[in-house]
Protein backbone atom coordinates (compact mmCIF):
# COMPACT_ATOMS: atom_id res chain seq x y z
CA UNK A 1 0.00 0.00 0.00
CA UNK A 2 3.02 2.62 1.11
CA UNK A 3 4.55 1.31 -2.33
CA UNK A 4 1.65 2.47 -4.23
CA UNK A 5 1.49 5.97 -2.16
CA UNK A 6 4.83 6.53 -3.51
CA UNK A 7 4.43 5.39 -6.75
CA UNK A 8 1.44 7.76 -7.63
CA UNK A 9 3.61 10.75 -5.44
CA UNK A 10 6.40 10.60 -8.09
CA UNK A 11 3.92 10.36 -11.26
CA UNK A 12 2.13 13.47 -9.19
CA UNK A 13 5.61 15.41 -8.91
CA UNK A 14 6.74 14.57 -12.17
CA UNK A 15 3.54 15.79 -13.88
CA UNK A 16 3.65 18.75 -11.87
CA UNK A 17 7.01 19.47 -12.52
CA UNK A 18 6.61 18.87 -16.27
CA UNK A 19 3.69 21.05 -16.59
CA UNK A 20 5.31 23.69 -14.45
CA UNK A 21 8.30 23.86 -16.34
CA UNK A 22 6.33 23.91 -20.30
CA UNK A 23 3.62 26.43 -18.31
CA UNK A 24 7.06 28.44 -17.45
CA UNK A 25 8.17 28.95 -20.95
CA UNK A 26 4.72 29.35 -22.32
CA UNK A 27 4.45 32.72 -20.06
CA UNK A 28 7.51 33.55 -21.19
CA UNK A 29 6.98 33.26 -24.98
CA UNK A 30 3.81 35.68 -24.38
CA UNK A 31 5.37 37.76 -21.40
CA UNK A 32 8.35 39.18 -23.15
CA UNK A 33 8.35 40.99 -26.68
CA UNK A 34 9.80 39.09 -30.01
CA UNK A 35 11.42 40.27 -33.10
CA UNK A 36 8.48 39.58 -35.30
CA UNK A 37 10.95 38.64 -37.65
CA UNK A 38 13.36 36.11 -36.43
CA UNK A 39 12.24 35.72 -33.01
CA UNK A 40 15.05 36.94 -31.29
CA UNK A 41 13.93 38.05 -27.45
CA UNK A 42 13.87 41.58 -26.94
CA UNK A 43 16.46 43.21 -24.59
CA UNK A 44 15.68 46.63 -23.33
CA UNK A 45 18.48 48.11 -25.21
CA UNK A 46 16.57 47.10 -28.42
CA UNK A 47 13.65 48.09 -27.73
CA UNK A 48 15.19 51.40 -26.89
CA UNK A 49 17.49 51.33 -30.56
CA UNK A 50 13.92 51.04 -33.15
CA UNK A 51 10.78 51.94 -32.80
CA UNK A 52 8.64 50.68 -35.73
CA UNK A 53 5.49 51.56 -36.29
CA UNK A 54 2.30 49.84 -38.58
CA UNK A 55 0.69 52.98 -39.37
CA UNK A 56 -2.05 50.87 -40.96
CA UNK A 57 -2.83 49.61 -37.84
CA UNK A 58 -1.31 52.14 -35.04
CA UNK A 59 0.48 49.45 -33.75
CA UNK A 60 4.39 48.81 -32.66
CA UNK A 61 6.00 45.89 -34.15
CA UNK A 62 8.90 44.73 -31.98
CA UNK A 63 12.33 44.26 -34.19
CA UNK A 64 15.71 42.55 -33.15
CA UNK A 65 18.61 44.36 -35.53
CA UNK A 66 18.05 46.96 -38.46
CA UNK A 67 18.07 43.73 -41.04
CA UNK A 68 14.73 42.77 -39.30
CA UNK A 69 13.35 46.63 -39.17
CA UNK A 70 13.35 46.08 -42.64
CA UNK A 71 12.13 42.56 -43.16
CA UNK A 72 9.26 42.67 -41.20
CA UNK A 73 8.16 45.45 -44.03
CA UNK A 74 7.34 42.22 -45.67
CA UNK A 75 4.37 41.79 -43.00
CA UNK A 76 3.45 45.38 -42.58
CA UNK A 77 4.11 47.47 -45.98
CA UNK A 78 3.46 51.03 -44.63
CA UNK A 79 5.68 52.22 -41.35
CA UNK A 80 7.15 54.73 -39.37
CA UNK A 81 10.53 53.92 -38.07
CA UNK A 82 12.66 55.75 -35.90
CA UNK A 83 16.14 54.62 -35.41
CA UNK A 84 19.22 55.01 -32.91
CA UNK A 85 22.25 55.11 -34.79
CA UNK A 86 24.35 52.05 -33.67
CA UNK A 87 27.42 53.93 -32.78
CA UNK A 88 26.57 57.36 -30.91
CA UNK A 89 23.17 55.81 -29.44
CA UNK A 90 20.84 58.95 -28.11
CA UNK A 91 24.06 61.37 -28.46
CA UNK A 92 22.72 61.32 -31.91
CA UNK A 93 19.39 62.73 -33.93
CA UNK A 94 17.50 59.74 -34.38
CA UNK A 95 17.21 58.67 -37.94
CA UNK A 96 13.39 58.41 -39.44
CA UNK A 97 12.38 56.67 -42.33
CA UNK A 98 8.59 56.32 -43.53
CA UNK A 99 8.08 53.25 -46.41
CA UNK A 100 4.89 53.45 -47.84
CA UNK A 101 3.74 49.95 -50.07
CA UNK A 102 7.02 48.71 -49.42
CA UNK A 103 9.09 51.54 -51.23
CA UNK A 104 11.05 54.06 -49.32
CA UNK A 105 9.35 57.58 -49.04
CA UNK A 106 11.85 59.50 -47.00
CA UNK A 107 15.26 58.89 -44.93
CA UNK A 108 16.24 61.60 -42.53
CA UNK A 109 19.52 61.98 -42.98
CA UNK A 110 20.00 60.82 -46.18
CA UNK A 111 23.09 60.15 -45.44
CA UNK A 112 22.15 56.82 -43.27
CA UNK A 113 23.54 53.86 -44.07
CA UNK A 114 22.79 49.73 -43.00
CA UNK A 115 25.77 47.51 -42.47
CA UNK A 116 24.72 44.13 -43.23
CA UNK A 117 26.71 41.96 -41.65
CA UNK A 118 24.23 39.29 -41.41
CA UNK A 119 24.89 38.68 -44.74
CA UNK A 120 28.78 37.48 -43.59
CA UNK A 121 27.93 35.80 -40.98
CA UNK A 122 24.27 34.92 -41.06
CA UNK A 123 23.20 36.39 -37.77
CA UNK A 124 21.43 40.07 -36.94
CA UNK A 125 24.29 40.91 -34.39
CA UNK A 126 26.73 41.60 -37.52
CA UNK A 127 23.96 44.62 -38.52
CA UNK A 128 24.36 48.14 -37.63
CA UNK A 129 22.46 51.43 -38.53
CA UNK A 130 24.62 54.38 -39.22
CA UNK A 131 23.58 58.11 -39.47
CA UNK A 132 27.08 59.02 -41.41
CA UNK A 133 29.92 57.82 -42.94
CA UNK A 134 31.94 58.72 -39.41
CA UNK A 135 29.29 56.55 -37.24
CA UNK A 136 30.00 53.95 -40.42
CA UNK A 137 33.78 54.03 -40.62
CA UNK A 138 33.76 53.36 -36.77
CA UNK A 139 31.48 50.58 -36.93
CA UNK A 140 33.06 48.63 -39.11
CA UNK A 141 36.17 49.36 -37.33
CA UNK A 142 35.43 48.61 -33.85
CA UNK A 143 31.70 46.59 -33.64
CA UNK A 144 30.74 48.91 -31.22
CA UNK A 145 30.73 51.77 -29.18
CA UNK A 146 32.08 51.24 -24.87
CA UNK A 147 30.86 54.19 -24.07
CA UNK A 148 26.95 53.91 -25.85
CA UNK A 149 24.79 52.43 -22.74
CA UNK A 150 22.35 51.36 -25.47
CA UNK A 151 25.23 49.33 -27.52
CA UNK A 152 22.55 46.48 -28.65
CA UNK A 153 25.25 43.95 -29.86
CA UNK A 154 28.53 44.09 -28.54
CA UNK A 155 30.65 41.95 -30.91
CA UNK A 156 32.74 43.42 -33.69
CA UNK A 157 31.10 43.51 -37.23
CA UNK A 158 32.26 40.93 -39.98
CA UNK A 159 34.70 42.18 -42.41
CA UNK A 160 33.51 42.67 -45.99
CA UNK A 161 29.78 43.06 -44.67
CA UNK A 162 27.96 45.38 -46.99
CA UNK A 163 27.15 49.03 -46.41
CA UNK A 164 23.85 50.28 -47.83
CA UNK A 165 21.16 52.90 -48.35
CA UNK A 166 17.92 51.96 -46.82
CA UNK A 167 16.67 51.61 -50.32
CA UNK A 168 19.37 49.32 -51.27
CA UNK A 169 18.58 47.27 -48.66
CA UNK A 170 15.39 46.84 -48.49
CA UNK A 171 13.80 44.69 -51.29
CA UNK A 172 16.95 41.96 -50.55
CA UNK A 173 15.41 42.15 -46.82
CA UNK A 174 11.64 41.73 -48.09
CA UNK A 175 12.36 38.72 -49.79
CA UNK A 176 13.91 37.21 -46.94
CA UNK A 177 11.05 38.39 -45.00
CA UNK A 178 9.56 36.62 -41.63
CA UNK A 179 10.93 33.50 -41.18
CA UNK A 180 8.38 31.80 -38.97
CA UNK A 181 6.30 29.56 -40.91
CA UNK A 182 4.31 26.49 -38.73
CA UNK A 183 5.78 23.09 -39.46
CA UNK A 184 4.89 20.78 -42.01
CA UNK A 185 1.41 18.15 -41.30
CA UNK A 186 4.01 15.97 -42.52
CA UNK A 187 6.50 16.26 -39.30
CA UNK A 188 3.38 16.66 -36.92
CA UNK A 189 2.04 13.67 -38.38
CA UNK A 190 4.73 11.72 -37.86
CA UNK A 191 5.11 12.80 -34.13
CA UNK A 192 1.42 11.91 -33.50
CA UNK A 193 2.63 8.19 -35.18
CA UNK A 194 5.64 7.99 -32.57
CA UNK A 195 3.00 9.09 -29.67
CA UNK A 196 0.78 6.27 -30.42
CA UNK A 197 3.53 3.86 -31.16
CA UNK A 198 4.71 4.95 -27.32
CA UNK A 199 1.46 4.81 -26.38
CA UNK A 200 0.85 0.98 -27.53
CA UNK A 201 3.88 0.03 -26.31
CA UNK A 202 2.82 1.29 -22.73
CA UNK A 203 0.30 -0.47 -22.68
CA UNK A 204 1.73 -3.70 -24.11
CA UNK A 205 4.20 -3.65 -21.15
CA UNK A 206 1.88 -3.12 -19.03
CA UNK A 207 -0.55 -6.16 -20.12
CA UNK A 208 2.73 -8.45 -20.72
CA UNK A 209 5.60 -7.65 -18.36
CA UNK A 210 3.86 -7.46 -15.45
CA UNK A 211 2.43 -10.83 -15.95
CA UNK A 212 4.07 -14.16 -13.51
CA UNK A 213 7.26 -15.44 -15.40
CA UNK A 214 5.91 -19.27 -16.94
CA UNK A 215 7.36 -21.60 -14.24
CA UNK A 216 9.68 -24.40 -16.00
CA UNK A 217 7.50 -27.41 -17.01
CA UNK A 218 8.22 -29.72 -13.46
CA UNK A 219 8.39 -33.56 -14.56
CA UNK A 220 6.15 -35.90 -12.74
CA UNK A 221 7.76 -38.07 -10.04
CA UNK A 222 8.35 -41.59 -11.16
CA UNK A 223 5.98 -44.72 -10.50
CA UNK A 224 6.74 -46.68 -7.97
CA UNK A 225 5.72 -50.76 -7.79
CA UNK A 226 3.52 -51.05 -4.71
CA UNK A 227 5.43 -53.22 -2.00
CA UNK A 228 8.83 -51.82 -2.97
CA UNK A 229 8.07 -48.98 -0.86
CA UNK A 230 11.18 -49.05 2.39
CA UNK B 1 34.06 30.58 -20.21
CA UNK B 2 30.92 32.00 -19.41
CA UNK B 3 30.44 32.05 -15.30
CA UNK B 4 27.21 32.46 -14.37
CA UNK B 5 25.56 30.96 -11.61
CA UNK B 6 23.94 27.91 -13.39
CA UNK B 7 27.57 27.65 -15.40
CA UNK B 8 29.01 27.13 -12.36
CA UNK B 9 26.74 24.65 -10.95
CA UNK B 10 27.43 22.43 -14.18
CA UNK B 11 31.16 22.82 -13.35
CA UNK B 12 31.19 21.78 -9.72
CA UNK B 13 28.61 18.97 -10.94
CA UNK B 14 31.21 18.16 -13.27
CA UNK B 15 34.16 17.88 -11.08
CA UNK B 16 32.68 16.05 -8.36
CA UNK B 17 31.21 13.61 -10.59
CA UNK B 18 35.10 13.14 -12.01
CA UNK B 19 36.28 12.98 -8.28
CA UNK B 20 33.73 10.28 -7.26
CA UNK B 21 33.97 7.96 -10.87
CA UNK B 22 37.53 8.25 -9.77
CA UNK B 23 37.13 6.76 -6.73
CA UNK B 24 34.53 3.93 -7.08
CA UNK B 25 35.86 1.86 -10.81
CA UNK B 26 38.65 1.08 -9.25
CA UNK B 27 36.20 -0.51 -6.60
CA UNK B 28 34.26 -1.82 -9.00
CA UNK B 29 36.86 -3.33 -10.54
CA UNK B 30 37.72 -5.30 -7.46
CA UNK B 31 34.54 -6.79 -6.28
CA UNK B 32 33.84 -8.03 -9.76
CA UNK B 33 37.44 -9.79 -10.10
CA UNK B 34 37.64 -11.20 -6.88
CA UNK B 35 33.58 -12.04 -5.94
CA UNK B 36 33.77 -15.23 -8.11
CA UNK B 37 36.85 -16.86 -6.22
CA UNK B 38 35.87 -15.43 -2.80
CA UNK B 39 35.36 -17.41 0.45
CA UNK B 40 32.39 -17.03 2.66
CA UNK B 41 34.45 -14.27 5.12
CA UNK B 42 35.83 -12.92 1.37
CA UNK B 43 32.38 -12.37 0.18
CA UNK B 44 30.93 -10.63 3.00
CA UNK B 45 34.12 -8.11 3.14
CA UNK B 46 33.36 -7.46 -0.66
CA UNK B 47 29.70 -7.24 0.28
CA UNK B 48 30.29 -4.15 2.67
CA UNK B 49 32.52 -2.40 0.20
CA UNK B 50 30.04 -3.22 -2.26
CA UNK B 51 27.81 -1.42 -0.05
CA UNK B 52 29.93 1.51 -0.07
CA UNK B 53 30.26 1.88 -3.51
CA UNK B 54 26.71 1.35 -4.66
CA UNK B 55 25.44 4.43 -2.22
CA UNK B 56 28.78 6.37 -3.69
CA UNK B 57 27.23 5.30 -7.13
CA UNK B 58 23.87 6.11 -7.01
CA UNK B 59 25.11 9.92 -5.76
CA UNK B 60 27.40 9.53 -8.93
CA UNK B 61 23.90 8.67 -11.39
CA UNK B 62 21.65 10.97 -8.99
CA UNK B 63 23.72 14.03 -9.67
CA UNK B 64 24.25 13.04 -13.35
CA UNK B 65 20.51 12.82 -14.22
CA UNK B 66 20.39 16.48 -12.00
CA UNK B 67 23.00 17.93 -13.93
CA UNK B 68 20.93 16.39 -17.36
CA UNK B 69 18.12 18.76 -16.75
CA UNK B 70 20.47 21.36 -15.27
CA UNK B 71 22.18 21.20 -18.68
CA UNK B 72 18.71 22.09 -20.92
CA UNK B 73 18.27 24.94 -18.14
CA UNK B 74 21.69 26.59 -18.27
CA UNK B 75 22.02 26.43 -22.06
CA UNK B 76 18.12 28.33 -21.99
CA UNK B 77 20.31 30.82 -19.60
CA UNK B 78 23.23 31.65 -22.12
CA UNK B 79 21.02 32.53 -25.29
CA UNK B 80 21.06 36.41 -23.97
CA UNK B 81 24.89 36.42 -23.14
CA UNK B 82 25.72 35.46 -26.63
CA UNK B 83 25.62 37.40 -29.70
CA UNK B 84 23.18 36.46 -32.56
CA UNK B 85 22.15 33.51 -30.34
CA UNK B 86 18.15 33.13 -30.23
CA UNK B 87 17.90 29.88 -29.33
CA UNK B 88 20.23 27.31 -27.93
CA UNK B 89 21.08 26.25 -31.13
CA UNK B 90 23.05 29.61 -31.27
CA UNK B 91 24.72 28.51 -27.28
CA UNK B 92 25.84 25.13 -28.74
CA UNK B 93 27.33 26.87 -31.91
CA UNK B 94 29.47 28.76 -29.35
CA UNK B 95 30.24 25.67 -27.52
CA UNK B 96 30.99 23.27 -31.05
CA UNK B 97 31.99 20.44 -30.86
CA UNK B 98 31.72 19.52 -27.50
CA UNK B 99 28.36 20.95 -26.97
CA UNK B 100 26.63 18.57 -30.03
CA UNK B 101 27.89 15.39 -28.66
CA UNK B 102 26.73 16.54 -25.05
CA UNK B 103 23.16 16.98 -26.27
CA UNK B 104 23.32 13.44 -27.68
CA UNK B 105 24.53 11.78 -24.27
CA UNK B 106 22.09 14.13 -22.01
CA UNK B 107 19.30 11.97 -24.17
CA UNK B 108 19.79 8.98 -22.92
CA UNK B 109 21.56 9.20 -19.66
CA UNK B 110 18.47 8.85 -17.66
CA UNK B 111 17.78 5.48 -19.63
CA UNK B 112 20.92 4.04 -19.16
CA UNK B 113 21.53 5.22 -15.70
CA UNK B 114 18.42 3.67 -14.88
CA UNK B 115 19.18 0.44 -15.30
CA UNK B 116 21.89 0.34 -13.05
CA UNK B 117 20.12 2.29 -10.52
CA UNK B 118 16.91 0.46 -10.84
CA UNK B 119 18.61 -2.82 -10.45
CA UNK B 120 20.05 -1.83 -7.48
CA UNK B 121 17.51 -0.68 -6.02
CA UNK B 122 15.87 -4.43 -6.21
CA UNK B 123 19.70 -6.05 -5.16
CA UNK B 124 19.23 -4.05 -2.16
CA UNK B 125 16.04 -5.43 -1.23
CA UNK B 126 17.16 -9.12 -2.26
CA UNK B 127 19.17 -10.84 1.05
CA UNK B 128 22.59 -11.83 0.13
CA UNK B 129 22.83 -9.00 -2.18
CA UNK B 130 22.69 -11.28 -5.07
CA UNK B 131 23.31 -9.02 -8.22
CA UNK B 132 26.78 -7.92 -6.38
CA UNK B 133 28.79 -8.85 -9.23
CA UNK B 134 26.62 -7.88 -12.44
CA UNK B 135 26.18 -4.35 -10.83
CA UNK B 136 29.66 -3.95 -10.43
CA UNK B 137 30.23 -5.19 -14.48
CA UNK B 138 27.26 -3.29 -15.08
CA UNK B 139 29.29 -0.09 -13.45
CA UNK B 140 32.22 -0.29 -15.42
CA UNK B 141 30.43 -0.89 -18.73
CA UNK B 142 28.56 2.23 -17.94
CA UNK B 143 31.84 4.11 -17.25
CA UNK B 144 33.15 5.00 -20.33
CA UNK B 145 29.92 6.80 -20.90
CA UNK B 146 29.75 8.80 -17.44
CA UNK B 147 33.22 9.88 -18.29
CA UNK B 148 32.25 10.70 -21.71
CA UNK B 149 29.44 12.81 -20.04
CA UNK B 150 31.39 14.56 -17.41
CA UNK B 151 33.83 15.25 -19.57
CA UNK B 152 31.94 16.93 -22.27
CA UNK B 153 30.20 18.92 -19.61
CA UNK B 154 33.77 20.63 -18.42
CA UNK B 155 34.77 20.41 -22.28
CA UNK B 156 31.33 22.59 -23.48
CA UNK B 157 30.94 24.99 -20.19
CA UNK B 158 34.72 26.14 -20.16
CA UNK B 159 34.83 26.68 -23.93
CA UNK B 160 31.72 28.20 -24.53
CA UNK B 161 32.16 32.34 -25.01
CA UNK B 162 30.48 35.24 -26.00
CA UNK B 163 31.00 34.39 -29.79
CA UNK B 164 28.98 36.10 -32.33
CA UNK B 165 27.02 33.23 -33.53
CA UNK B 166 24.27 33.22 -37.20
CA UNK B 167 20.56 32.48 -35.74
CA UNK B 168 19.12 29.07 -36.12
CA UNK B 169 17.07 30.44 -39.29
CA UNK B 170 19.96 30.38 -41.30
CA UNK B 171 20.16 26.35 -41.03
CA UNK B 172 16.39 25.84 -40.57
CA UNK B 173 14.88 28.22 -43.36
CA UNK B 174 11.47 28.39 -44.28
CA UNK B 175 12.10 25.49 -46.92
CA UNK B 176 13.93 23.11 -44.34
CA UNK B 177 11.40 19.83 -43.44
CA UNK B 178 12.02 20.16 -40.05
CA UNK B 179 11.63 23.09 -38.00
CA UNK B 180 14.82 24.22 -35.47
CA UNK B 181 13.97 21.67 -32.27
CA UNK B 182 15.10 24.34 -30.01
CA UNK B 183 13.02 26.14 -30.93
CA UNK B 184 10.26 24.49 -31.49
CA UNK B 185 10.27 22.86 -28.02
CA UNK B 186 11.25 25.79 -25.98
CA UNK B 187 9.73 28.75 -28.09
CA UNK B 188 6.61 27.80 -30.05
CA UNK B 189 5.26 25.22 -28.55
CA UNK B 190 6.42 24.62 -24.54
CA UNK B 191 3.82 21.80 -23.91
CA UNK B 192 6.37 19.81 -26.06
CA UNK B 193 8.33 19.13 -23.10
CA UNK B 194 6.11 17.56 -21.35
CA UNK B 195 5.18 15.44 -24.39
CA UNK B 196 8.63 14.09 -25.19
CA UNK B 197 9.84 13.83 -21.71
CA UNK B 198 6.53 12.02 -20.76
CA UNK B 199 7.32 10.25 -23.74
CA UNK B 200 11.28 9.34 -22.92
CA UNK B 201 10.36 8.25 -19.18
CA UNK B 202 7.87 5.82 -20.45
CA UNK B 203 10.29 4.28 -22.68
CA UNK B 204 12.99 4.21 -20.20
CA UNK B 205 10.62 2.43 -17.75
CA UNK B 206 9.70 -0.34 -20.07
CA UNK B 207 13.38 -0.80 -20.97
CA UNK B 208 14.14 -0.75 -17.02
CA UNK B 209 11.08 -3.33 -17.03
CA UNK B 210 12.74 -5.56 -19.58
CA UNK B 211 16.31 -5.40 -18.52
CA UNK B 212 15.02 -6.66 -15.27
CA UNK B 213 12.87 -9.20 -16.32
CA UNK B 214 16.28 -10.27 -18.02
CA UNK B 215 17.97 -10.51 -14.71
CA UNK B 216 15.02 -11.83 -13.25
CA UNK B 217 15.16 -15.33 -15.26
CA UNK B 218 19.22 -14.99 -14.69
CA UNK B 219 18.79 -14.92 -10.59
CA UNK B 220 15.85 -16.45 -9.72
CA UNK B 221 16.07 -14.96 -6.10
CA UNK B 222 14.98 -11.39 -6.90
CA UNK B 223 11.83 -12.98 -8.81
CA UNK B 224 9.21 -11.78 -5.96
CA UNK B 225 11.33 -8.23 -5.84
CA UNK B 226 11.99 -7.94 -9.07
CA UNK B 227 7.95 -8.55 -10.35
CA UNK B 228 6.40 -6.13 -7.84
CA UNK B 229 9.41 -3.44 -9.26
CA UNK B 230 8.41 -4.33 -12.85
CA UNK B 231 4.42 -3.76 -12.21
CA UNK B 232 5.34 -0.53 -10.46
CA UNK B 233 7.55 0.64 -13.28
CA UNK B 234 5.05 -0.36 -16.61
CA UNK B 235 1.85 1.33 -14.52
CA UNK B 236 4.27 4.56 -13.94
CA UNK B 237 5.16 3.87 -18.10
CA UNK B 238 1.73 3.31 -19.14
CA UNK B 239 1.01 6.58 -16.68
CA UNK B 240 3.22 8.44 -18.51
CA UNK B 241 2.29 7.45 -21.95
CA UNK B 242 -1.17 8.42 -21.62
CA UNK B 243 -0.38 11.66 -19.97
CA UNK B 244 2.23 12.28 -23.00
CA UNK B 245 -0.44 11.66 -25.49
CA UNK B 246 -2.95 13.64 -23.63
CA UNK B 247 -0.79 16.53 -24.07
CA UNK B 248 0.37 16.05 -27.60
CA UNK B 249 -3.08 17.50 -28.65
CA UNK B 250 -2.51 21.17 -26.80
CA UNK B 251 1.04 20.76 -28.15
CA UNK B 252 0.34 20.13 -31.75
CA UNK B 253 -2.26 23.16 -31.22
CA UNK B 254 0.45 25.58 -29.77
CA UNK B 255 2.41 24.93 -33.26
CA UNK B 256 -0.78 25.84 -35.44
CA UNK B 257 -1.44 28.75 -33.76
CA UNK B 258 2.08 29.86 -32.68
CA UNK B 259 1.99 32.38 -30.07
CA UNK B 260 1.99 35.97 -30.33
CA UNK B 261 3.47 38.13 -27.95
CA UNK B 262 1.84 40.49 -26.11
CA UNK B 263 3.00 43.68 -25.74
Amino acid sequence: MKGRYIMVGVFVVVALLLIGTSGYYYYTYYGIPRCEACGMIITPEMDANIKLIDVDTNQRVWTCCPGCMLRSVAAHPNVHIEALDSWYGTSAPKIVIDIRNRTVVSVTPDTARIILGSKISGGCASNRIAINETSVALLLQYGWNRDNPLAVFKNEVPQGAPVLTVAEALPGLIEIGIQYVPPSTTFLGSIVVIGVAVLIIGILAWKKLGAPLPKPAQVPPAPTKPGKEV
Amino acid sequence: MIWTPLTAVMVILGVFGLALMIYTVPKAYNISKKISKASLEERYGLEKQYYLLSTVVWVVLITRIVASILFWVTNESLIPLIPGAMCQFGVNQAGAPYSWIDNGVKLIVLLVYGIWLSLDFINRRVKGAPLMQSLSRLFLLLAPLLVLDLALDLGFYFTVSAVTVPCCRVVFTAESPIPCPYCFVFHDAPMFIVVISCYGLAISLVVWSFVIRHFIKRVPEIEGVGMEAIRRLVTLALGFAVMGTVALIPAIMQVMRPAVPVH
